[in-house]
């Protein structure tokens, strides 16, 4: 009888266990799954719901489910809601609320776990209908793993043409050969620009260089912009390399354009042996030697940004603008002084005249690709959003620096509205002159399937020259033949 | 009267019953590792072989046979990542498993006993704080003005480096936050066998007038061996294992100064989505720890017959 009892509990257990099993990965809701979570019922009642589906089929501006439901996309980014992201989806949630359509903003972090995050949901599906994809490398690598709705129908179909839309040279980088289209950039890619703090330059007496300077008068200015000593010690500027290191990297990409990593449009060697690469690690060099640029071991170990940094008046440079944002946000970064936004240094020869590549015209000039993902149950109302996203819905981002790519915007509007919020923080006429470029005439690096590594390879070599353990000359070997070695993979 | 075949089958049943009812106990669990261990692992060797973008999904994989075993000892970032492995398992296995038996020792002859339980719980705490926590706690201890770097000036250390930040200090500051946080575990792991010694040989070697290095050196450490020997193969096993201290620390630099083999799996896998190189590293890893088992399983077989 216990024997019985025995086997009887034992198969209880088993079965339980399977049952448990089972409603887990089968029937037990999720928050995640789209049935749930993403199927809002309107406000509207149900007999309201009938007659939108009854007309749906007349009325074109309806995007929700075929029996009249809103629906809600997920939208990731990896901007902090707060710098306008927030404002955007209320923005886009009033103007859509009638017509089937509400979107919901997710923030993911711009690094290496965040995006595997990103891709481990757009694969499993269900999570991300539509995210801001940073970087080509990332989106050639998520177009060529089918994890991508390819717009190029949608966009023929609507007359959204990228190449009039966006500007030629910002627009073929994301028209595959074939013509399909992955994703769409939106903004105007800004990381080959500095922020500087006008206070200082203007008490160490240095001319603020609005129309571009070289990089012997880059050095000049970082020598009389350093002063003090110990804990007090002001820098000339800070590469803020913890936190990227693309800001110092814009510095020579800014010359070298769409060959800043490879030498040749297949992409089968690096470009890092470029007489540009060599002059612009060498002006590095001399900044950190001389003391006039923080230390890379105090970059990494006390952990420097541009808010610790820049905004804390420790430098009068900062290499990474993309934090611009930070610069117009007196509330949560107080600071009494105007930042500037000027080009980034060119090298001395006469052939790299400042005013020329002050004008962008031979370096990426697009960033924030719009992507839907491949499986998203909403394909249309997706495209809806990132149509009505980058024909100026994007606006309350210009607050947090992001300045709409689209060729319909108007620019003097994007100056009031800077003048608005950030008149006190942001040196206007340097915005001017970061707006009055033609950002159409940008052109699309050349990358390859391990751009990632190669400039991983970078920045170790990089580091290495920073740290005093080797020159400049044998840095650029080792990235060359490193680079090469991946390259050639 | 039943006959003595019938009475084996009635005993061979009874043991298939029982077999059968201890199977179904142990079902549970087995389901779960061979689903979640056995399967993987196998299919992680086969991967091993292929070149596979993950996100590509499975079954996309190109199979280039040893190829990705071959070019890892051309890779720089392998070859550092296997050297700094091995430089961490050599120093913190012995280094962690001397201090923790000095102060086991310690804390069992000349602490109170109440107090020698606060002791050992304190040194504990580490052994189950959070990873992230504890390395963020030390990265302000090894900042430029933190404690930990004050200390070192005050002891007489001019100019003391950014530790984490040093191509030459950034592994052994790793390696001290390791040893300190497993200090606790391994002293009480050594407090329970230490209290488990026979005290007639204590004893006896007083009367003998043996010192107390005397009896540390002839009867401690001789009778601890078993679980000095435990100790060292789970430490091992650890030490190889290393990687959420270096991904939160240092994110393996300064240049490669402190990659190990699990950040390079991680990064080669999910930074780089080569997951076949990434588990080819795995494997060698795996084949590391299987070494180091069989020679924890051969030394219990020779323990077990005497």
């Amino acid at each position: 009888m216990r024997k019985t009892w025995t086997i009887l509990l034992t198969l209880a257990l088993v079965w339980g266990t399977a049952a448990g099993c089972g409603q887990k990965s089968g029937k037990e809701p999720s928050a995640g799954l789209p049935e749930e979570s993403q199927t809002l019922t309107s406000a509207a009642s149900q007999d309201s719901q009938e007659t939108k589906a009854a007309d749906q089929t007349e009325d074109r501006e309806w995007f929700g489910t075929e029996d009249g439901k809103t629906v809600t996309l997920r939208f990731w980014g990896g901007i902090q809601p707060e710098y306008g992201y927030d404002q955007l989806v209320a923005d886009f949630n009033e103007e859509y609320k009638e017509k089937g359509v509400q979107v919901e903003y997710i923030r993911y972090v711009n690094d290496s776990a965040g995006n595997l995050q990103l891709e481990t949901y757009l694969m499993g599906g269900g999570e991300v209908d539509m995210f801001m994809n940073y970087g080509k490398p990332r989106l050639d690598s998520r177009a060529d793993s089918n994890l991508l709705l390819d717009m190029s129908d949608m966009l023929e179909e609507r007359g959204f043409d990228l190449i009039s839309e966006l500007g030629a040279a910002n627009a073929e980088g994301y028209v595959c050969d074939d013509g399909s289209v992955y994703g769409f950039p939106t903004k105007y890619e800004n990381d080959r620009w500095l922020l500087i703090n006008t206070d200082m330059f203007r008490a160490a007496g240095v001319e603020i260089p609005y129309d571009g300077w070289t990089y012997s008068q880059f050095l000049e200015a970082v020598e009389k912009l350093t002063h003090g000593e110990g804990q007090d010690k002001v820098y000339g500027v800070s590469y803020t390399l913890k936190q990227s290191n693309s800001g110092v990297r814009g510095i020579m990409s800014s010359v070298l354009g769409k060959y800043y990593i490879y030498g040749d449009d297949s992409a089968s060697k690096v470009n890092f042996d470029h007489e540009v690469w060599r002059e612009g690690l060498q002006m590095v060099k001399t900044s950190l030697d001389k003391g006039w640029a923080v230390p890379i071991e105090d970059e990494y170990s006390e952990n420097m940004t541009v808010a610790n940094t820049f905004l804390a008046g420790k430098c009068a440079i900062s290499t990474n603008v993309s934090q611009m944002r930070l610069c117009m946000d007196q509330e949560n970064y107080p600071h009494d002084f105007v930042t500037a936004v000027v080009p980034a240094p060119v090298p001395d020869g006469a052939e790299y005249q400042a005013d020329t590549y002050r004008k962008h015209e031979s370096v990426e000039g697009a960033g924030d690709v719009f992507c839907i993902a491949a499986n998203t149950g909403y394909p249309k109302a997706c495209f809806e959003f990132g149509m009505w996203y980058v024909q100026g819905g994007m606006s309350p981002l210009v607050r947090g620096g992001r300045i709409p790519l689209w060729t319909g915007i108007d620019r003097a509007q994007i100056i009031d509205v800077l003048r608005e919020s950030a008149a006190g923080s942001i040196d206007l006429d340097s915005m001017s002159n970061y707006l009055s470029i033609d950002n159409t005439k940008g052109v699309a690096s050349v990358t390859g399937s391990t751009a990632n590594e190669i400039l991983d390879v970078w920045k170790e070599e990089f580091e290495a020259m920073c740290y005093g353990r080797q020159s400049v000359d044998e840095t650029v070997a080792n990235m060359v033949l490193r680079g090469n070695q991946l390259a050639g993979r | 009267m039943r006959t003595k075949k019938t009475k084996s089958r009635e005993a061979g049943q009874r043991i298939r019953r029982d077999n059968l009812i201890a199977y179904s106990f142990l079902l549970p669990s087995l389901t779960g590792v061979v689903l979640f261990s056995m399967i993987p692992l196998v299919i992680s060797l086969y991967v091993s072989l292929t070149d596979w973008n993950f996100t590509r999904g499975v079954g996309n994989w190109a199979f280039v046979g040893l190829e990705n075993f071959k070019s890892l000892w051309q890779d720089q970032w392998f070859v550092a990542s296997m050297k700094n492995t091995l430089i961490f398992s050599v120093v913190t296995v012995p280094v962690g498993l001397l201090l923790a038996l000095v102060l086991a020792v310690l804390i069992d002859g000349y602490c109170h006993r109440k107090v020698a339980g606060v002791v050992r719980v304190a040194m504990y705490m580490p052994h189950i704080c959070n990873i992230v926590a504890i390395s963020v706690v030390w990265m302000a201890l090894y900042s430029k003005y933190g404690p930990f770097t004050q200390l070192m000036r005050i002891l007489g250390w001019k100019d003391p480096p950014r530790f984490l930040a040093s191509y030459e200090w950034a592994l052994p500051a790793i390696i001290l936050v390791v040893i300190w946080a497993s200090l606790g575990y391994r002293i009480f792991v050594y407090s329970a066998a230490i209290a488990g010694l026979p005290r007639d040989l204590y004893e006896s070697a007083d009367m003998d007038g043996a010192s107390g290095v005397q009896k540390f050196f002839y009867i401690t450490i001789p009778l601890l061996k078993p679980t000095t020997f435990f100790l060292t193969i789970t430490g091992i096993i650890s030490s190889f294992k290393v990687f959420g201290y270096t991904n939160v620390m240092t994110e393996g630099g300064p240049g490669t100064s402190t990659y190990t083999l699990v950040y390079y799996i991680y990064t080669s896998s999910f930074k780089y989505y080569r997951m076949g190189y990434g588990s080819a590293i795995a494997v060698i890893l795996f084949l590391m720890l299987l070494s180091v088992t069989i020679v924890q399983w051969i030394h219990n077989s020779r323990a077990e017959k005497g």
